[in-house]
């Protein structure tokens, strides 16, 4: 054995019970202290030129293996003929040049192989005939330049088919003719040429990527060729990195030949969507126009349920005929890249009234003198409402009237101000509300007024004036929230908690006080510490009473990790009592003591003799 | 022009490549990056620095989402722990431009972890 196995045998680590990894070992062969009891091993980057079958031949627990970029060339008979418990095989980045047609035969329970980047030329030297319970099989990368051999991939169970980045240029019926209905295939990235007329014929998928395939032909060639394939999901998108390429109209006119619930057209140029260009889909619920460089949009799609729009033109949300999406429930616009804004004005999405999630977040959206209840007029039946990262806006005195069904608010980032001390008063569905770095203002005793169902409540970043959390400014407001179980007042500027702050909160779970200036620990100001979570991180205690620990419940937990907490006398009790209570501290290897840093709280605890 | 790029990542190298020869002005350079992947890049995050003339503090600061799950604005979005990954840009550098731009460039996955470290500087004469 050389110096470099023996270094790596010592740093060869176990990671959980019979879980091993020993990746980037230099390792040229399995090392002998490995148990035979192994079921996982990563043994990626280390250099294994050819695989026998004694390689493995004493791992005979193998459930997954891992020999990414191993340097592997020549793969002989019956690798793993000990291993038939194998379900997982990576084989990723080896230079193969030869596999043996037996070479896989004893992995009948296989269910994952790998062979991304892994020199692979031909289907057919695939030795595929034994895996008869082969779920995925990810070929990307290689250089297969036909789907000569497919017909063998008759695998019963197989799911999944990944022929990414290949040189596929002609696909043909026959090489189809095996494939099981409800597949997922991915041909993203191969330069097409062509598809034989009516080689999807009948034949059903889960999903189709077909994505970055047009660097050859006109995305008409891909479609005509798809006639009369059904299909889940088809995706015709490019990437930033592709060629450009321009859609005519006339190029998706066979697109009605295809049955398809979900098409994903990501970072396509459109150069004249007619309002029919779509109709003959009748059964698409979803549409992806991500970054289709579009400033208008003006199709019909009457199934349509699910929308995307997001990084793309738009000036005006009135822009989007909206009234072709009756059906709509899903509609998101995020993103929007028009540098002066996205207006969004008085009814423009009143004939949404299916709408159930809206997405205007990031679009620098412009609404007026005042918002959202003209705007978001119609949207009767809307559960989730994101606004956040937006320019500043003119709250209406009730601006979410239009919405009483709203379960879910997003305003994070978002300044507004208030013409009304109490603008969610109607909101009595109200669940989850975000209104981190608002610069909301808390002493409002209103402002939460009509919020009886808030489980939810996100007030990162918003300071709080003079810095105390007061037992009559919250009180009042917990009194409106009484369901209250996760409450977020981090980064507020916090340096003191009066008592009973948050004792209103009887379903409270968890409290996140974390980047404040607290000096103390208060857990006081809670109604039960029986089962919550606290979290105090990052903040300046310095001494810990065990009163404020001792209580914590079974279940509960408290994370006090980035405080100058003091080891010393001071903080004996504390420490004696998280020795006997580790499990409820939350980030013990990130909770040090200032003086003696790095030490963590947990090494002081194993060296308590020393110290005290 | 000159040119120099090292990786700051203890377990990742990069390579790079310009074609043709960086001293040519005005007209389009393919730039070449490749790494190999330590983890997966279903998502990808970017943190670029940009500092002029030796300053300390960056002229301009990029962070860009790469690779998100219902976005993968590239194609080498969702490659796998093993793979090589190329980048390849075409750029055209000004015939004024002078002085000397160091950036700094990180990325991140989608559990966090540092798929790419590399401080670069050119200088133009």
């Amino acid at each position: 054995m050389n110096n470099i196995t023996l270094l790596a045998e010592i740093i060869v680590n176990v990671k959980n019970g019979d879980d091993w990894c020993c990746s980037d070992c230099f390792l040229r062969s399995v090392p002998d202290k490995l148990p035979s009891s192994v079921r996982t091993l990563d043994f990626s980057f280390n250099y294994l030129s050819s695989l026998y079958n004694t390689t493995f031949h004493r791992l005979n627990e193998l459930v997954s293996l891992d020999l990414t970029r191993c340097g592997i060339a020549f793969i002989y008979d019956d690798i793993f003929q000990n291993q038939q418990k194998l379900e997982h095989l990576i084989l990723t980045g080896n230079p193969i040049v030869f596999i043996a047609d037996t070479a896989f035969s004893a992995l009948i329970n296989l269910k994952y192989l790998s062979m991304v980047q892994a020199s692979v030329n031909k289907l057919t030297d695939i030795p595929i005939a034994n895996l008869n319970n082969l779920e995925i099989l990810d070929l990307s990368g290689n250089d297969i330049q036909s789907l000569k051999g497919l017909d063998n991939f008759y695998q019963e169970r197989l799911k999944k088919l990944r022929l990414d980045k290949n040189s596929i240029e002609k696909i043909e019926r026959d090489d189809l003719r095996a494939l099981k209905d409800g597949m997922d295939i991915s041909f993203k990235g191969n330069d097409i040429v062509s598809i034989e007329a009516g080689a999807f014929e009948a034949l059903k998928f889960h999903s189709l990527d077909f994505s970055d395939c047009f660097n050859k032909v006109d995305i008409s060639v891909i479609l005509t060729g798809l006639r009369g394939v059904t299909t889940n999901i088809l995706k015709l998108g490019v990437y930033k990195d592709s060629p450009k390429t321009f859609i005519q109209s006339l190029s998706l006119q066979n697109l009605s030949d295809v049955t398809v619930q979900e098409i994903n057209f990501q970072l396509q140029h459109f150069k004249d969507l007619k309002t029919t260009t779509f109709e003959g889909l009748t059964n698409l619920e979803r549409l992806d126009f991500t970054r289709t460089h579009m400033s208008f949009l003006n199709i019909h799609i009457s199934s349509l349920i699910h929308l995307v729009l997001n990084e793309n033109n738009f000036e005006d949300i009135c822009n989007i005929s909206m009234a072709n999406f009756s059906d709509l429930t899903h509609l998101s616009i995020r993103g929007n890249l028009w540098s002066k804004g996205l207006t969004l004005q008085k009814s423009c999405l009143a004939s949404l009234s299916l709408l159930e999630r809206l997405d205007l977040s990031h679009s620098n959206l412009k609404t007026g003198a005042s918002c959202c209840a003209n705007q978001l007029s119609g949207l009767s039946n809307l559960k989730h409402l994101n606004l956040s990262y937006n320019f500043a806006m003119q709250w209406d005195p009730l601006p979410f009237n239009a919405t009483p069904q709203l379960r879910l608010l997003d305003c994070s980032h978002l300044y507004f101000t208030l013409n009304s001390s109490a603008p969610f008063q109607n909101l009595l569905l109200l669940e989850t509300l975000n209104l981190s770095y608002t610069s909301v203002d808390l002493s409002n005793l209103h402002l939460f007024e009509g919020l009886k169902k808030l489980r939810l409540l996100n007030l990162k970043g918003n300071i709080i004036q003079g810095g105390t959390v007061t037992e009559t400014t919250f009180s009042a407001h917990f009194l409106n929230t009484p369901l209250l179980q996760n409450l977020i007042l981090s980064a507020c500027g916090i340096t003191s908690i009066e008592k009973k702050a948050f004792q209103v909160l009887s379903q409270l779970v968890y409290a996140d006080l974390s980047e404040n200036e607290l000096l103390l620990l208060t857990t006081s100001a809670f109604f039960s510490l029986k089962q919550i979570h606290l979290n105090f991180a990052r903040n300046t205690i310095v001494t810990v009473e065990v009163r404020d620990v001792e209580d914590l419940g079974e279940n509960s937990s408290i994370d006090l990790s980035h405080n100058p907490l003091a080891c010393n006398c001071t903080n004996i009790q504390f420490i004696n009592w998280v020795k006997a209570n580790g499990r409820k501290m939350k980030h013990l290897e990130e909770t040090v003591c200032a003086a003696t840093k790095p030490k963590s709280i947990d090494y002081i605890i194993s060296n308590t003799a020393t110290h005290f | 022009m000159e040119a120099y790029y090292r990786s700051c990542d203890p377990l990742q190298d990069i390579s790079f490549t310009a074609s043709p020869c960086l001293n040519i002005r005005d007209e389009n350079i393919n730039l070449k990056l490749s790494l190999m992947l330590r983890q997966s890049i279903d998502e990808l995050y970017a943190s670029i620095d940009f500092f002029l003339n030796q300053q300390p503090n960056p002229v301009a600061h990029i962070d860009e989402s790469l690779c998100l799950p219902d976005f993968p604005g590239f194609s080498f979005c969702g490659r796998k722990k093993g793979e090589v990954v190329t980048i390849e840009r075409s750029v055209r550098i000004s015939k004024v431009a002078t002085g000397r731009i160091d950036i700094h460039i990180v990325m991140f996955n989608q559990n966090g972890f540092q798929i790419l470290c590399t401080n670069a500087t050119v200088i133009l004469k």
